[in-house]
């Protein structure tokens, strides 16, 4: 595999098709844990974790796999990489599972991972398919971050969980509960949208 | 055999999900002392901290050190002792129905009975960040000292918060915190003497 195809998947799946920002999947658990940063953060572990090797053993199967069954294979595959995930957290980080609780379990329902698998995994190389995953879920953590860092500024005046408000501003009850992701995600979207936009109507669209 | 073919697709599907199921089922049996011991942990460290018993640099000696078990009808608590061997409290558990989900702990209660040492829970689902501010220190401290009057049920107010945007899970806690304790004073006969 060459050191450019890293590169241009890195690019694609973290800015160009970002999961969250460019095609809008991922949503529901990112409203659910970006209260917290450090929820945030572990959520995005275990995303990139079990999307990687999902997509890697599927890419491995993907010559034999039957195609009428291909979609409860893959959620086979990614449900036995996700629980995987949940028993080895709760035996060597017992406090960030038992903080984290059912969301790690939810992992499975996450369309990214599906995505990954329907539209690269299935008809590419393992270790490719690995990449894009590992990138596809870098670009997710790196949203939920981004947006955890600011909700849980105005939500709690704290960064970390180590208080930062040092004005003594009244925290924001709304950027505690799931409406706030919607607002903040919504501005991030415009924002990434116009920047889209601009480059290709300057730039003449580089990328087809 | 063709790859679309009944038996292909059923033989497959089957051989995969064995694969994968003795591949959790193996990770699962490796983990299950860790898990099982990490559980064990968070009661003790709740218990221990609901008697106002500091868990020391061994949790698990403390526990069994300072700790007697004991049964209240059927349910097993915990007396503490000073060196005289006389009580000093119960940890008694705490389980009900919170918001979302159910929420279960322990009470710290005084060796009469009369007043509460502490509350600490082991399971609740509450929201993270609103309802799930029940687990925060401030919450939970409020509630030691709290006199236990027969007839009469703890409320808010009176320097006992309730958390500002989760009226519903502070009032689920005060509900299962009054049922745990009047089924205790169903046990007074036993335990106060």
């Amino acid at each position: 595999m060459k050191k450019g195809a890293i590169k241009a998947l890195f690019r694609r799946n973290v800015w160009e098709e970002n999961q969250v920002l460019r095609q809008i999947l991922g949503i529901c658990s990112l409203l659910a844990v970006t209260n917290l940063v450090s929820n945030s953060l572990v959520m995005g572990g275990g995303l990139i974790f079990s999307v990687a090797l999902s997509s890697f053993t599927i890419s491995l199967l993907r010559e034999y796999i039957p195609h009428r069954v291909r979609m409860i294979v893959q959620t086979l595959i990614i449900a036995s990489w996700v629980i995987l995930f949940d028993i080895i957290l709760k035996a060597v980080l017992p406090d960030i599972s038992r903080a984290l609780g059912p969301y790690i379990g939810l992992i499975i329902t996450n369309c990214i991972i599906m995505g990954r698998a329907e539209a690269f995994a299935q008809m590419n190389p393992p270790v490719e398919s690995f990449f894009d995953g590992v990138f596809a879920g870098l670009g997710y953590t790196i949203v939920l971050v981004i947006i955890a860092v600011i909700r849980e500024f105005l939500g709690f005046g704290t960064f970390f969980g180590i208080n930062v408000n040092f004005v003594g501003f009244q925290t924001w009850t709304i950027m505690v509960m799931p409406p706030a992701a919607f607002f903040i995600i919504g501005v991030m979207i415009w924002i990434v949208n116009n920047i889209m936009a601009r480059k290709q109507a300057s730039g003449g669209g580089k990328r087809g | 055999m063709k790859k679309d073919s009944y038996l292909y697709t059923i033989i497959f599907t089957f051989a995969l999900t064995a694969v994968f199921a003795t591949m959790l089922a193996i990770t699962q049996a490796y983990y299950l002392p860790a898990i099982t011991e990490n559980e064990a942990n968070v009661e003790r460290h709740a218990i221990l901290k609901v008697l106002g018993i500091s868990p020391g640099d061994d949790l698990v000696t403390t526990f069994s050190e300072q700790l007697q078990p004991a049964l209240a009808g059927d349910l097993q608590i915990y007396a503490s002792y000073d060196a005289n061997g006389d009580v000093l409290g119960y940890a008694y558990p705490l389980d009900g129905q919170g918001l979302w989900g159910s929420i279960r702990g322990y009470i710290g209660v005084s060796a009469s009975l009369d007043r509460l040492l502490g509350m600490e829970f082991i399971e609740q689902n509450e929201t993270p960040g609103l309802g799930g501010r029940i687990d925060e220190d401030w919450f939970k401290e409020q509630f030691a000292g709290v006199p236990l009057v027969p007839g009469e049920a703890i409320a808010y107010g009176d320097g006992l918060d309730a958390i500002t945007g989760a009226t519903s899970s502070s009032n689920a806690v005060l509900n299962i915190l009054n049922d745990t304790v009047s089924d205790l004073m169903t046990h007074k006969e036993v335990l106060a003497r």
